[in-house]
């Protein structure tokens, strides 16, 4: 007999409330590397990691709707948010594994994202190649069992506190586009990788710049075999635009109440109500996506959710601006002045643009023919 | 395993209502100035669509506001005369005051019924010219009223709308009563399955012109500017199928959340009502524009419905009385 939803809400409910950590975390640095695994390392040993990851490599085998119910209660709890160092292992390469990965590469490396041992970090776009990702040049000349990578990557999420790289390169030097990509775990300790953090305009150096010189990397390391990258990367951005925001969606909806509360304007009432119902309509919607996606594939609705949720992050943020102003203690979050504001700028670019999201949904979901970007 | 959404059997039983909605209810009856749902009546009573959700021995079909709100969404797309709202939450609230014998010659058909909405300077009626009753929806809750108690009764108009305006005084001694403790969520829920309604018959509008039409020797929904409005129109859409959804399981179930949810989705509901009407008119162009189309019927009985909820602040403003269920409690 398995555990009611009920039962399980009171479960985590009650971890959450005993192990949350008094501080959030550093934001970029050493310290927010060290502050993510010890986190990490104790939902591991309280038995809340990988809720939904087959249970024959350490996960809980959980549906999706406990995996809710256990964002719903870690939002409630002010645990750490999930937009932290681990989320690329998380919900981006830990998910790709799952779907494309070889038995080897499970067995190797998802234990070591769920015990909070390694943080992975992301490699897909390039200076040149990014909406149209498609268009990456980074090469992978095969050289016995090795690949031998040249090139440069941007916008690398964690790059600088990173163990391992969900890097996706050019392995067919003759072919273009889509065709003849390689997704591949690249070791960040391997010679020939130069790391160069960003700052943002939100403060910290949330993304890096990696350049590639001669970087030799095993052959058993491509995921999803030789030249097939593109459909691995697919894969990858669906976990993305599908799961991976879950949690940040349901903070949303508590971030919300926090500005109700603090509401006494009748104008700005009426925006926030308009949030109040958005933040539900996005619950509304990933319970949907969680039913949905345990009898098959969902694919296209979760990009309708992931734009969604990037819109209405943006305009709470705004709307706390109105209301609190710029300098008001509200504004003032742990971070700074204004940073969840000046982040909430990024909701709307980083995992393929609003523009590109509209596009790809236009043509997949509605079947509206393509035409020029 | 918790519910949360519809279930395929509840989406099928009221997919089997298609084929005789389309024959019944096609848009284009609209343009005919004679029109009237209400020669209709008696066969939608047959199918047992004013009493879905109320029990068997009520004279109901016994099934639950799931199936109601699915329907409900069905009629929103054939833009179907709000009064069979007006009937389904007349044999409620008689039903509620006690009066089943009333309920039961409602859900019957016997007896045609229309809706109207109190605001403060009296009553606007919609498409009340041949019912015999008339339910008044208030922010306390709903009253039904015989129609020879509604007096001074002044038509607003009869064409512009495809459906006959009145207004009247606020009328006294309804013959049944519910609060809006009683029926109000029923209320929001059916306005909000309606609206959804209109969102996506108008999405799947625009799409459909988008890939006909061609300008510059190529589909316009090649262009991104097109495709940006039709995936906005496909959002709100799909934020309003499933926060209606949500909320009608949440009343079926009980649930402690059901009035929160039937609010919030009733906000989602006008404004993406609101929205696709309007980007479909847009999307159209000229065409559009013209009488003929049948894009400007879907904008104008938006608004009536919205109307009919009190409008968008006042449903902002009941929104702002529930609990949230992201507060500490839920």
């Amino acid at each position: 007999m398995s555990e009611s939803l009920d039962d399980f809400r009171a479960r985590a409910r009650s971890w959450l409330q005993e192990n949350v950590p008094e501080h959030g975390s550093p934001l970029e640095g050493p310290e927010s590397r060290d502050y993510a695994l010890a986190w990490q390392k104790r939902q591991f040993e309280g038995g809340w990691a990988g809720l939904t990851w087959p249970a024959a490599y350490g996960g809980k085998d959980l549906s999706v709707l406990q995996q809710i119910v256990w964002f719903e209660e870690y939002a409630r709890a002010k645990a750490p948010s999930t937009h932290n160092a681990l989320f690329v292992g998380m919900n981006h390469a830990g998910p790709t594994l799952i779907a494309c990965g070889s038995d080897a590469q499970k067995a190797f490396h998802l234990p070591k994202i769920m015990k909070g041992e390694v943080i992975w970090c992301q490699g897909f776009s390039e200076p040149n190649a990014g909406s149209d990702l498609a268009s990456l040049r980074t090469k992978g000349v095969v050289d016995g069992d090795e690949l031998v990578v040249n090139g440069q990557k941007i916008w690398s999420s964690y790059a600088d506190i990173g163990d391992y790289q969900e890097l996706l390169i050019r392995t067919d030097p003759d072919s273009s586009r889509h065709h003849g990509l390689s997704w591949v775990i690249c070791d960040m300790k391997t010679p020939g990788i130069t790391v160069r953090p960003i700052k943002t305009m939100a403060g910290p150096a949330k993304y890096a710049e990696v350049f590639y010189d001669n970087v030799r990397i095993s052959l058993s390391n491509i995921v999803g075999g030789l030249n097939n990258g593109w459909k691995t990367a697919m894969a990858t951005l669906g976990f993305e635009r599908g799961t991976a925001s879950l949690a940040l969606q349901i903070s949303l909806g508590l971030r919300v109440e926090e500005l109700i509360a603090a509401n006494t304007d009748a104008v700005t009432g009426e925006t926030l109500m308009d949030l109040r119902a958005d933040a539900a309509a996005l619950r509304a919607m990933s319970y949907q996506f969680a039913i949905k996606s345990e009898t098959g594939p969902v694919g296209s609705e979760g990009s309708m959710i992931r734009l969604y949720f990037a819109e209405l992050a943006k305009r709470v943020a705004s709307a706390s601006i109105d209301i609190f102003g710029i300098a008001a203690p509200d504004v003032l979050a742990e971070h700074g002045l204004g940073f969840d504001y000046f982040d909430s700028y990024s909701e709307t670019i980083a995992g393929g643009t609003a523009e590109i999201q509209r596009n790809i949904i236009a043509e997949r979901v509605l079947g509206l023919p393509r035409g020029s970007r | 395993m918790s519910i949360f959404h519809a279930n395929a059997e509840q989406l099928e039983l009221i997919d089997s209502f298609t084929r005789p909605l389309e024959e019944l209810f096609p848009v284009a009856r609209l343009h005919q100035p004679a029109h009237t749902d209400y020669d209709n009546w008696v066969t939608a009573a047959e199918f047992g669509w004013f009493g879905i959700s109320l029990p068997e021995e009520a004279g109901g079909i016994g099934l639950s506001v799931v199936e109601e709100a699915l329907l409900f969404a069905k009629f929103g797309r054939h833009l179907i005369s709000p009064g069979f709202f007006g009937a389904s939450l007349a044999a409620k609230t008689a039903s509620l005051s006690g009066n089943n014998e009333l309920a039961q010659r409602i859900l019957g058909g016997e007896i045609p019924v229309a809706i109207a909405r109190q605001a403060a300077s009296g009553i606007t009626l919609v498409d009340a010219e041949q019912a015999k009753f008339v339910l008044v929806l208030s922010a306390q809750g709903a009253a039904l009223y015989p129609a020879e108690a509604i007096t001074q009764r002044k038509l607003l108009d009869r064409t512009q709308w495809s459906i006959a305006l009145e207004s009247a005084p606020i009328p006294g001694n309804p013959i049944a009563l519910a609060s809006e403790e009683a029926i109000g969520a029923d209320a929001k829920l059916l306005i909000a399955a309606q609206l959804t309604g209109i969102a996506a018959a108008t999405l799947e509008m625009a799409v459909a012109y988008a890939q006909l039409r061609q300008q510059f020797g190529v589909a316009i929904g090649s262009f991104q500017a097109i495709k940006h409005y039709c995936t906005d129109m496909a959002m709100h859409v799909q934020a309003a199928r499933d926060t209606l959804s949500f909320a009608a399981v949440a009343m079926a179930e009980g649930r402690s959340d059901y009035r929160f949810q039937a609010a919030s989705a009733l906000v989602v509901a006008i404004r993406a009502a609101l929205f696709n009407t309007g980007k479909n008119i847009q999307i159209h162009g000229g065409m559009g524009f013209s009488a003929e189309c049948d894009a400007h019927l879907f904008l104008k009985r938006a608004h009536v419905l919205e109307t009919l909820a009190g409008g968008l602040k006042a449903s902002r403003a009941a929104l702002a009385h529930e609990h949230s269920i992201f507060g500490a409690a839920a």
